[in-house]
């Protein structure tokens, strides 16, 4: 009788141990707007406070669908999201990263800011919003409206009218 | 002595009701441009997103298509003055600055005497919940953020915007 409670009281801690770990590197199973799963472990996708807010609530236990998300974008932020799961490792390094990951063309980059901002990843949404803001600074409006493909439907009075509400705004 | 003060309430009365028109008016054209933005998302299912998948090059403008919240916060990464700039853009354009969550201006910009502050006062108009502000009143917190000291020391507001 002795050994046995003995057995308990090892076994007990150990299993508290093991139930931990495995709750920790829990998978998460997420479905894409055009229905492929992406498993991927809890510490990754609670980045996005929108899935964070989701396992705190209990509710990710089956595959969580993203509708407003498709499966090539979900990967990119996947793939961001992999890459800040330790800040701290290498800041160097994750610049780099962050830099290369940014280098992409407008489509990608617009498809990035709308899933930035619907599972709410901070850092991606900044990082990404200073991208288009860097394609911004220092340009000429009509520059802009290149990069852009902006189409001007003021009329030469509105522009001139819009100007002059602000004017030290436009002045070089 | 009665008359005159009867005639500044008057006074104060019309001033009440234009800003009310106003704001009214303002209100009126928002909602436009956002029907008009959700008719033509109705008109073409494919979005201006796919089309940019399939031809990157040619004229789509996708970058207008982000909803405002999106676009403030890219317009927040700018200095004031080349945010207010975007307004001549184009009309959907024109307002956005106005949504901006922070108002960086640079210390150059502050020390213009041509400086209107009055697009302080139109930024915060503009905005969808009510705040306390009077444009003769401006604190600067820290180097660049300028902040409408009403808004630090709470006295009673001259209008609130709803």
């Amino acid at each position: 009788a002795i050994q046995s409670s003995r057995f308990s009281c090892v076994g007990f801690p150990l299993a508290y141990i093991f139930l931990a770990c495995k709750k920790k590197s829990m998978a998460l199973k997420l479905k894409s707007s055009d229905n492929k799963i992406f498993e991927v472990e809890e510490l990754v996708a609670v980045q996005s406070e929108t899935i964070k807010s989701l396992v705190e609530d209990g509710c990710a236990n089956n595959v969580i669908p993203l509708p407003n998300v498709d499966s090539k974008t979900l990967e990119l932020v996947l793939d961001w999201c992999k890459n800040h799961v330790d800040v701290k490792l290498d800041e160097e390094k994750l610049k780099e990263y962050e830099d290369k990951f940014i280098e992409v063309d407008l489509a990608v980059l617009y498809d990035l800011l709308m899933a930035a901002n619907y599972l709410n990843i901070k850092d991606l949404l900044n990082r990404a919003s200073q991208k288009v803001a860097d394609m911004l600074k220092g340009k000429k409006p009509e520059q802009i409206r290149e990069t852009f493909n902006i189409v001007n439907d003021f009329s030469p009075e509105e522009e001139e009218e819009i100007r002059k509400e602000n004017l030290w705004a436009f002045e070089e | 002595m009665k008359m005159q003060r009867r005639e500044t309430k008057e006074e104060e009365e019309e001033e009440k009701e234009r800003h009310r028109i106003e704001r009214a008016n303002r209100a009126e054209r928002r909602e436009s441009q956002i029907n008009v933005r959700t008719k033509s998302c109705e008109s073409c299912p494919s979005s201006a997103r796919q089309n940019a998948f399939a031809d990157t090059n040619t004229n789509t403008d996708i970058i207008t298509t982000l909803p405002d919240p999106i676009l403030a916060h890219i317009l927040s990464n700018l200095w004031i003055a080349e945010a207010v700039a975007t307004s001549i853009l184009s009309s959907r354009w024109r307002t956005l600055w106005t949504l901006i969550p922070k108002l960086y201006l640079q210390e150059p910009d502050l020390e213009r005497p041509d400086l209107n502050l009055s697009f302080v006062e139109y930024g915060l108009f503009a905005m969808p919940f009510p705040i306390p502000y009077h444009s003769t009143h401006l604190a600067s917190i820290g180097p660049h953020l300028v902040v409408p000291s009403m808004l630090t020391h709470g006295s009673a507001p001259p209008f609130y915007v709803v």
